[in-house]
């Protein structure tokens, strides 16, 4: 068995990376195709990082276009798919995964479907907002097998048309990682980030919302005015390359005080370290949703980028304006509301999905049932 | 430091690659702080320079791809804590910031130097 995996985000890097390591123990060939922001250097070039690790990367392809908007999206993703086809017709995977919900990976289910090489799908029957939500629905009528990370989102997919067989309710791979405790220690932590081992510290990410490109730099200025009310260090992680991105980019660099530190990429085990030790997590970033119920982590949960989506007892929903993000990072850092989440269960799974995923993909067979697919509404 | 001699550490967000390797060379410090209207937003190493010119970029590119905005930095001249970020690090420069990020200062490896008793046979 082959797999061809598409990634083209540090968020999707979190989903494959436990199922890499799941292939090499067992001897499963893999193949991933590297894309988008793991490719450029301003956004941390996270392509090296992965090959450092000792995953072998076979396809490199560069897709962005400058300009950070609609249209340089809609064009990058064009890019993605002429070259994306040479890639498949090159390496004839028995599956492609793909993980999330971004463009890259709708034009990887296209491909595949087109093609007849079935496609599985990770974090598959969510609902989100943004465009990414639109999209991960989508491809889910181009793929051959969903997993979803919880019963709500298998449910969903059912409710779309998708035959059962189809659907699994495997968890969220990317909290396998959590639970094997693949984490920086927090004395590491402290002298790669420059941060005392019992100083407090909010992680924060905000991504530009593509239906309110317009309003990007209102978004983070009323996030920068907010966390300036807190005397405490805050973490910053940029955001992805979607529209919006470098509006968002520059007023935060404009912005920055000296209790901020700004970076562009992390490790993820040096990621996860950061959120499993900071105060809390601001944002608008589905870490707040997914992997921060693993460590009981308050999430300031910003705007409408999650919006419907599943969410365990540790988020706090704020709008953009800054008196609300002021309350709501109030009550995530005190003493009591983290003494609520001691208790704290995560909706998207136990944390042992990527073995899940393996044995299905083993075990389904590959024939006229599985490519052709029927609706059943 | 004087403004003059402060500004060899320093190079505009306008920059080039080619840019950034002047200043390295000029200021012999391995690295170079990025300022936008007199606020640090990054920093590039040679290392960061060799990198990119490896990847078969263009000497004439701009530079911002290429900076790190996770700056290590000191609020005052505090040779003890640059030395502990120096060797723990392995950094070559340490700008020193303001609370609102505008470089005031830096601290090379020259200068700590001169701080620091070796305690090597023969070293003063």
């Amino acid at each position: 068995m082959k797999l061809l995996f598409i990634n083209g985000s540090r968020g999707e890097w979190g989903y494959i990376r436990p199922i890499l390591r799941r292939c090499e123990q067992a001897g499963i060939d893999y193949s991933i195709c590297a894309t988008n922001m793991l490719m450029l250097p301003g956004y941390g070039r996270l392509v090296d990082e992965i090959k450092k690790d000792g995953f072998h990367v076979d396809d490199e392809i560069y897709m962005s276009l400058e300009g950070s908007n609609h249209y340089t999206m809609v064009k990058s993703l064009g890019i993605f798919l002429t070259s994306f086809i040479d890639v498949l017709y090159r390496q004839r995977p028995n599956w492609i995964i793909l993980a999330g919900d971004r463009g890259e990976q709708l034009m990887g289910s296209i491909a595949g479907a087109y093609t007849y090489t079935p496609v599985a799908h990770i974090q598959a029957g969510e609902r989100s907002g943004n465009i990414d939500g639109t999209a991960r629905h989508g491809l889910g009528k181009f793929v051959h097998l969903h997993f979803a990370s919880n019963e709500d989102a298998a449910e969903r997919l059912l409710r779309l048309g998708e035959e059962p067989f189809r659907v699994h309710n495997v968890g969220a791979p990317q909290l396998d990682e959590l639970n094997e405790g693949l984490i920086a220690s927090r004395s590491d932590l402290a002298k790669t980030y420059h941060i005392e081992e019992n100083e407090p510290y909010l992680l924060v990410t905000v991504h530009p919302v593509t239906e309110e490109m317009d309003q990007a730099e209102n978004q983070v200025n009323v996030l920068v005015q907010a966390l300036n009310h807190f005397r405490i260090k805050k973490i910053w992680m940029l955001p992805n390359n979607d529209a919006g991105a470098e509006t968002t980019r520059q007023v935060l660099l404009r912005q920055r005080q000296s209790d901020s530190q700004i970076y562009e990429n992390l490790t993820r085990k040096d990621y996860l370290g950061l959120l499993k030790y900071c105060s809390a997590m601001v944002g608008n970033s589905s870490s707040g949703l997914l992997e921060a119920p693993t460590f009981g982590i308050p999430a300031v949960n910003i705007g409408r980028r999650q919006n419907n989506r599943v969410q365990g007892k540790n988020i706090i929903n704020a709008p953009f304006d800054v008196s609300s993000c002021v309350d709501a990072i109030e009550c995530a850092i005190s003493p009591k509301f983290r003494e609520s989440l001691k208790d704290c269960t995560n909706p998207y799974g136990d944390g042992c999905s990527a073995e899940r995923i393996l044995k299905i993909l083993q075990e389904t067979s590959i024939d006229d049932q599985l490519l052709i697919k029927n609706l059943m509404y | 430091m004087s403004e003059i001699e402060l500004s060899h550490y320093t190079i505009a967000s306008s920059g080039t690659l080619l840019d950034a390797a002047h200043a390295i060379d000029h200021n012999r410090s391995r690295c170079v702080v990025v300022v936008e209207n007199g606020k640090a937003i990054g920093v590039i190493s040679e290392g960061d320079l060799v990198r990119a010119l490896l990847r078969g970029t263009d000497i004439y590119s701009s530079l911002l791809p290429f900076i790190h905005h996770g700056i290590l930095f000191l609020k005052e001249k505090d040779m003890k804590r640059a030395l502990a970020m120096f060797l723990s690090h392995g950094i070559s420069l340490i700008p020193i910031l303001d609370d609102d990020f505008i470089l005031r200062d830096v601290i090379t490896m020259q200068e700590l130097l001169k701080h620091v008793r070796l305690d090597l046979p023969g070293a003063g």
